[in-house]
């Protein structure tokens, strides 16, 4: 190899390290600002005569019900992109009700126990040895009584694959629930009378999350990444283990053969 | 022969046995699945069409004429608002599949297509890379679950399959040789692919011409009017597209392609089509501006998190680990850039449009198996040369064993490979438990074989019923016992309806007594039956499309 050879193996080998250097950088990047996944805040109030639903603290709809006294509140999902759904994938957690004029904590659930406090109207959920909740059809389940008035319904919702989420209020005459589709729609199912039957009203799409699904992207993408450097590690680690054996045994045997010459 | 490195007349003969034996156990598997799970009927809509449309074409026609009575007869996708009968797809899938029409076998065609699938991977590998690329590509293709069921199948994502590594293939061919042949073929195959998923179609091409204008060097020629050349005849298959549905609609410019939304009894043949203004809106290019771009990330970000866990079964993210090796290597040649880059423009493609339609898992996305596969074969690969080259540094080459400690290290990788591929094979294609804290979680994708058993609420219980009574000359309109299931009724049976009306059993829509009499007219001396879909209960109705006692 004469020198000019070498110098353009150098600038090469430099060039593919640059490379590699600023694809790994990109790759943290996207990793340290992605992995912590995606969080959506949901409120309804509930008053007599009126609620009124947001998302992140953003009024996204509000509706005079003049026979609106109150209700239980309801929490359903839509069977059909997941029908063997489990309750821990949409993630919906810290249900909390509150009670607008006193401040005091009405119901809380974090499904980190059983679901006793809720009374399953549609669906068979159930808790697995793991502790997780699991339903294999459709769901819909209540909590709480009719005699709630004036309160306050809080959630947290995390980023799920695909899953249409029902969230709001059940009274006798009365449905009001929050549907979020898929982390990008959200529209308010209205129902007058409570039967087989929900009519849905679709108001607009309200949520579009656009930089949260890219960050959902890139993960994918960074942890198989960062995966594949781990991979050829590892195989770098077994490599260096059985050459390390391989030298252990050549000097051993060279050693022997310098005690005894003799031997064989 | 010399291409395929083959040296020997023993290379050869095992060759031809490796290939021989995983194209045929490529077809036997997919044709085993469609004959005892998916029962060789169509179970989505757009397979129901596809079959329509390839049933008319083996007549020699085009379209049927619409009437008044149409609506008895379509299934949800069909459009019929021009007077004309016709699916809803271009013209290239139910060209092909009409080949296994006239033979009588049309759940043979996308069996065959894989097979050949399968052989062009192989290939592509032996050619553009090595015969470990060839044979390892081909060997996680076959026991791809994706790919295997969609083979079984009657959607067209198998042809589009097959022509997305024909492209490839001849894409390589083009950068390597520079040949005009191989551009000219590469742009037809381009042209059937628009006419076969049309989206696909457009970011293939433009993909290659992406990488045309990276030829090797030994090959470069004047790219630009090579990929001129390519656009240009790429444009005649457009026309060709445009022409087709002109022949539906009457006008050029009005899209019949696409789903669109359906009325109540499942079909959609009222809305018949939309202006190519509004798919230029879909793509979020016109008037909406990018208003569409947000439900485009979101359908990706569905697809690519199913794809990451469905493509090959393996652990959610080792599924894509081997694909990046080429790059982490440092070791990427053009060869590897190419797949690579076609994979992101069909990716691209979709973030554009908006509808995730999950069907036997992330469709949108299976023309790019072969990339994919290709790239996972060449990291495996890659990193196998790497430990290799790992004994011959200059540290280690005067060192006895080192080639030892390398077949070890290779061995192992090698039994990690096959180990994920056991476990793949193990979960998903042995059990008949599905397990659900991995897969089938979510509708439309299959967590194990066995929930492919009547798949999409799809099952054959009403001619099964007819037959077991042995039911002729009849008219048997078919109810959905409950609204969730207002296409499944007529789909489950629609294929056994001929247009002309000359079949044993004529199965029609349920429209309402008032209705059904008009219909119940026009096929005097017919016995005339209603079948519940989906218990198959089968009542005997009067002339009057009353219920005998």
């Amino acid at each position: 190899m004469n020198r000019s050879e070498a110098n353009a193996n150098r600038r090469t080998t430099f060039r593919r390290i640059c490379w590699a250097i600023g694809l790994t950088v990109v790759m943290s990047l996207l990793w340290f600002c992605s992995h912590r996944g995606s969080r959506m805040h949901i409120r309804i109030d509930v008053t007599p005569g009126e609620y009124t639903f947001y998302v992140d603290g953003q009024r996204i709809y509000h509706e005079d019900i003049p026979d609106l006294n109150g209700g239980k509140i309801g929490l359903g999902f839509n069977t059909f992109y997941k029908p063997n759904l489990r309750l821990r994938d949409p993630s919906w957690d810290n249900i909390q009700v509150t009670d607008m004029e006193t401040g005091s904590v009405l119901f809380s659930e974090d499904f980190s126990n059983d679901l006793s406090q809720w009374n399953i109207e549609e669906g068979s959920p159930y808790i697995n040895k793991w502790e997780e909740c699991a339903c294999s059809t459709n769901l819909f389940m209540t909590a709480g009584n009719d005699s709630w008035s004036d309160y306050r319904i809080e959630a947290d919702l995390y980023n799920s694959i695909e899953s249409t989420l029902a969230f709001g209020i059940v009274a006798d005459t009365f449905k009001g629930l929050l549907k979020i589709r898929n982390w990008r729609e959200a529209s308010a199912a209205i129902s007058y009378h409570v039967d087989d039957r929900m009519t849905y009203q679709r108001i607009r799409p309200v949520v579009e999350r656009p930089i949260e699904n890219l960050k959902v992207i890139a993960v994918h993408f960074c942890i198989s990444y960062f995966l594949g450097i781990g991979i050829v590690i590892a195989f770098v680690i077994i490599y260096f283990l059985f050459a390390g054996l391989a030298i252990i045994c050549t000097i051993s045997k060279a050693s022997l053969r310098k005690a005894n010459p003799s031997a064989p | 022969m010399k291409h395929l490195d083959i040296k020997s007349r023993f290379n050869l003969f095992a060759t031809v046995l490796i290939v021989t034996s995983m194209c045929t156990a490529c077809l036997i598997f997919s044709i085993s699945i469609n004959n005892h799970y998916l029962k060789r009927i169509p179970h989505v809509q757009d397979s129901v069409n596809y079959l329509f449309q390839a049933s008319l074409f083996a007549q020699g026609k085009l379209y049927e004429k619409s009437s008044e009575l149409t609506p008895f007869f379509a299934v949800e996708l069909l459009r019929y608002k021009h007077g004309k009968m016709h699916s809803h797809a271009p013209f290239f899938y139910p060209f092909v599949l009409m080949f296994g029409v006239l033979a009588g076998k049309p759940w043979i065609v996308n069996p065959i297509v894989a097979s050949m699938t399968l052989l062009l991977v192989y290939i592509t590998g032996v050619r553009h890379y090595n015969k470990l690329v060839g044979i390892l590509a081909a060997i996680l293709m076959l026991f791809s679950p994706f790919f295997l069921i969609m083979s079984a199948t009657f959607m067209s994502h198998a042809v589009g399959c097959f022509l997305s590594i024909s492209i490839l293939l001849f894409l390589l061919e083009y950068t390597t040789f520079g040949k005009m042949k191989h551009a000219l073929i590469l742009a037809a195959l381009c042209g059937l692919l628009f006419n076969t998923r049309p989206l696909t179609g457009v970011m293939m091409v433009l993909g290659s011409a992406i990488c045309m204008l990276f030829p090797d060097k030994s090959a470069r020629r004047k790219k630009y009017r090579d990929i001129m050349i390519v656009l240009a005849i790429f444009l005649v298959f457009f026309l060709l597209f445009i022409l087709y549905q002109g022949v539906f609609s009457g006008q050029f410019l009005i899209f019949t392609f696409g789903s669109d939304h359906t009325t109540k009894m499942g079909s959609s043949g009222e809305s018949g089509g939309y202006e190519i203004i509004a798919l230029f809106q879909k793509f979020g290019l016109l008037q909406k501006g990018w208003q569409t771009l947000p439900y485009g990330i979101a359908s990706v970000k569905d697809q690519i998190g199913l794809y990451f866990t469905y493509v090959l079964n393996w652990p959610k993210w080792m599924n894509f680990a081997f694909f990046f090796i080429p790059f982490i290597l440092l070791r990427r040649t053009r060869n590897d850039m190419i797949p690579f880059v076609l994979f992101v423009m069909v990716i691209l493609g979709y973030t554009l449009y908006y509808k995730p339609a999950i069907m036997y898992g992330p469709r949108y996305l299976y023309e790019t198996i072969p990339f994919f596969i290709i790239l996972t074969a060449r990291g495996i690969d890659r990193l196998s040369g790497f430990i290799r080259s790992l004994s011959l540094t200059r540290l280690f080459r005067k060192s006895s064993g080192m080639g030892i400690a390398s077949w070890l290290t290779r061995a192992i990788l090698f039994g990690f490979v096959f180990l994920m591929i056991y476990r793949n094979v193990d979960q998903f294609f042995i059990r008949q438990i599905c397990d659900r804290k991995t897969m089938g979680h979510v509708y439309g994708m299959p967590g194990c074989l066995a929930e492919l058993k009547d798949f999409n609420n799809i099952k054959p219980v009403i001619s099964d019923t007819v037959n077991a009574k042995g039911i002729t000359n009849a008219l048997v309109f078919v109810h959905p016992e409950f609204e969730h299931l207002r296409w499944h009724a007529l789909g489950s049976v629609s294929y056994l309806n001929r247009m002309d009306f000359q079949t044993d059993v004529i199965y029609a829509n349920d429209l309402g007594d008032e209705k059904n009499r008009e219909l119940i007219k026009q096929f005097p001396g017919r016995h005339v039956f209603i079948a519940g879909y989906p218990s198959g209960n089968l009542t005997e109705l009067s002339r009057e499309g009353k219920k005998l006692e």
